[in-house]
């Protein structure tokens, strides 16, 4: 009974915040998106729209309000417009199901489109940082139950320990192993370089804490993607770090703590990674990947959304056995990149990476230019957090079907915010360095007995307008 | 037990984030070099002060012995 009321109340706060600073409605989007109040509570909140509400005074409150600053139109944007139309057109023109097509098109078009408005909306320091923290300790629900269960009782294949149950979105094991580990060096960025959360010792104490929950989750989970995801991410940390030895140290005492704690069971699972084509879940991603390969060699421009439905696998059966071959029809893509691939062809997936690849341009410009000015440790360090990030999504990606889930998306919007934010610093920086210049002008001026009050312009992108 | 403590954790620490965030984002320059909260806090915006009684009265809380110029005439 309680908790609907609380959730509800939360709910309202974000909307009452927003009438104060527009912004808050598009963290109260990310919210609901992340937390998805109607799954975790059953409450009147499960009855209405409660994403779409928050949509519409998101785009509503910034169109009618907070249009200051709008970021100059970008590769990204251009792109990930494109992509837009693109999973539009081959969604009515190419689409093998269209009903299903159809279905996944709505929520994967919402999700492409408000990607597109981030940057519009999320423009300065403190609001990146609480995009990033809103978004973490919404992620914090379906994370924590299934990490701080694993430390207590142990997890298992496939058995529910969150908050949400099913077979899908953060209740499937393997989706929910890549989001706890993409987390992992967002909260090492927030405990460092918090402006929002005071900094102390109970703060940076519960930003380990959570992103130790985040590595028991991912073991948790029994998903291989989640042993893959804490390969690349424990490497991306190491090179990133700047004292890569004790980072080792640390890195090797959590692996044997890992070698030590984890069960048999666990162990057995992961070995299944080398041996995959023993195991049918393992090789049946091998034989869909084929597939996909032979069904874009006949349509290139791909199948639509959901194109895997028609796909039928056949597993062969063993050398010497007598067993008939297992045949298995809708075996979902299990890849990002394949599941691009298959629903939007050639030319879709050259968008997808395109978005990756300007994301990375992003992310590096962005880390060159903070790591040669002074005071922008934060903005080099967020962008390697976020970098890395990216790369643990993309590799646990290459083993999961996630190509249009938000988490992706936020992280291509980020980078633009990012590389926003440094032009903006840079155009600051010009603007100081030439008010200091016309100011030098001025006193000379006077000093020959000329006065005309101040010559000197308001500092302009120093303020806000 | 785990499931309510972090709904509530969860719940919290996004309404205080959020909070923070929109008293902060009135006071911190969006396009500045950083300022940390606790320098944020003490940024004390003055309000316009029109007539020169006003203006010198600000310029001689901030220590100067001379109101500032108008724009255009000499100094008083």
């Amino acid at each position: 009974m309680l908790r609907p009321l609380w959730v509800t109340l939360i709910y309202l706060a974000f909307i009452i915040l927003g009438v104060a600073a527009p912004f808050a409605f598009s963290l109260g989007y990310v919210w609901v998106d992340t937390f998805t109040p109607q799954n975790v509570v059953q409450s009147i909140i499960t009855q209405i729209p409660v994403s779409m509400i928050m949509a519409v005074l998101a785009l509503g409150s910034y169109f009618m309000l907070d249009r200051r600053s709008p970021p100059p139109v970008s590769w990204q944007l251009v792109l990930v417009l494109l992509f837009a139309a693109w999973v539009t057109i081959t969604t009515a023109a190419f689409a093998v199901v269209p009903a299903s097509a159809w279905e996944k098109w709505d929520w994967a078009v919402k999700t492409l489109l408000f990607s597109a408005f981030i940057p519009f909306i999320i423009r300065s320091r403190v609001q990146i940082e609480a995009f990033l923290q809103i978004y973490v300790f919404s992620l914090a629900v379906h994370v924590v139950p299934v990490g701080l269960k694993t430390i207590l009782s142990g997890g298992g294949y496939g058995r529910s320990l969150g908050i949400v149950h099913g077979n899908s979105g953060m209740a499937e094991g393997s989706m929910l192993a890549a989001v706890a580990l993409m987390m992992l060096p967002i909260l090492l960025f927030l405990r460092q370089h918090t402006l929002l959360v005071p900094k102390n010792s109970w703060t940076s104490l519960i930003y380990i804490g959570f992103a130790v929950i985040t590595v028991t989750c991912a073991i948790g989970t029994y998903a291989r993607t989640g042993m893959i995801g804490m390969a690349v991410v424990g490497i991306a940390l190491w090179l990133r770090s700047r004292h890569k030895l004790l980072f080792g140290v640390i890195g090797v005492g959590a692996l044997l703590g890992v070698m030590a704690f984890t069960t048999d069971a666990w162990n057995s699972r992961m070995s299944t990674v080398a041996t995959f084509q023993s195991e049918n879940s393992a090789f049946g991603r091998v034989l869909i990947w084929r597939w996909t390969l032979g069904f874009v060699a006949e349509r290139p421009m791909g199948g639509g959304f959901q194109a895997f439905e028609i796909n039928e696998i056949r597993y062969p059966s063993p050398p010497g056995s007598e067993q008939p071959e297992i045949v298995e029809r809708g075996r979902a893509f299990h890849s990002i990149y394949f599941e691009i691939l298959g629903e939007h062809g050639w030319p879709g997936l050259a968008l997808f990476l395109g978005l990756v690849l300007t994301s990375f341009l992003n992310f590096h410009r962005v880390a060159r230019w903070a790591r040669r000015t002074e005071g922008m440790e934060w903005l080099r360090d967020l962008a390697y957090a976020l970098e890395v990030s990216l790369v643990t999504l993309l590799a646990c990606g290459a083993f999961i079907g996630i190509g249009f889930q938000p988490m992706l998306y936020y992280m291509f919007a980020l980078s633009t915010c990012l590389a926003h934010q440094m032009h903006r610093l840079r155009q600051a920086d010009t603007v100081t360095r030439q008010v200091a210049g016309a100011g030098a002008k001025a006193l000379a001026v006077r000093s020959r007995g000329r006065d005309g009050g101040s010559l000197i312009p308001p500092p302009v992108g120093a303020k806000r307008s | 037990m785990i499931d309510i403590a972090t709904i509530l954790f969860s719940t919290i620490m996004c309404i205080f984030v959020l909070v923070r965030a929109v008293l902060l984002d009135a006071r911190v320059p969006w396009f500045d070099r950083p300022v940390a909260p606790a320098e944020a806090n003490d940024i004390v915006v003055p309000d316009a002060a029109h007539g020169w009684r006003q203006r010198a009265a600000v310029v001689r809380q901030a220590g100067a012995d001379k109101p500032p110029a108008r724009p255009g005439r000499p100094a008083p």
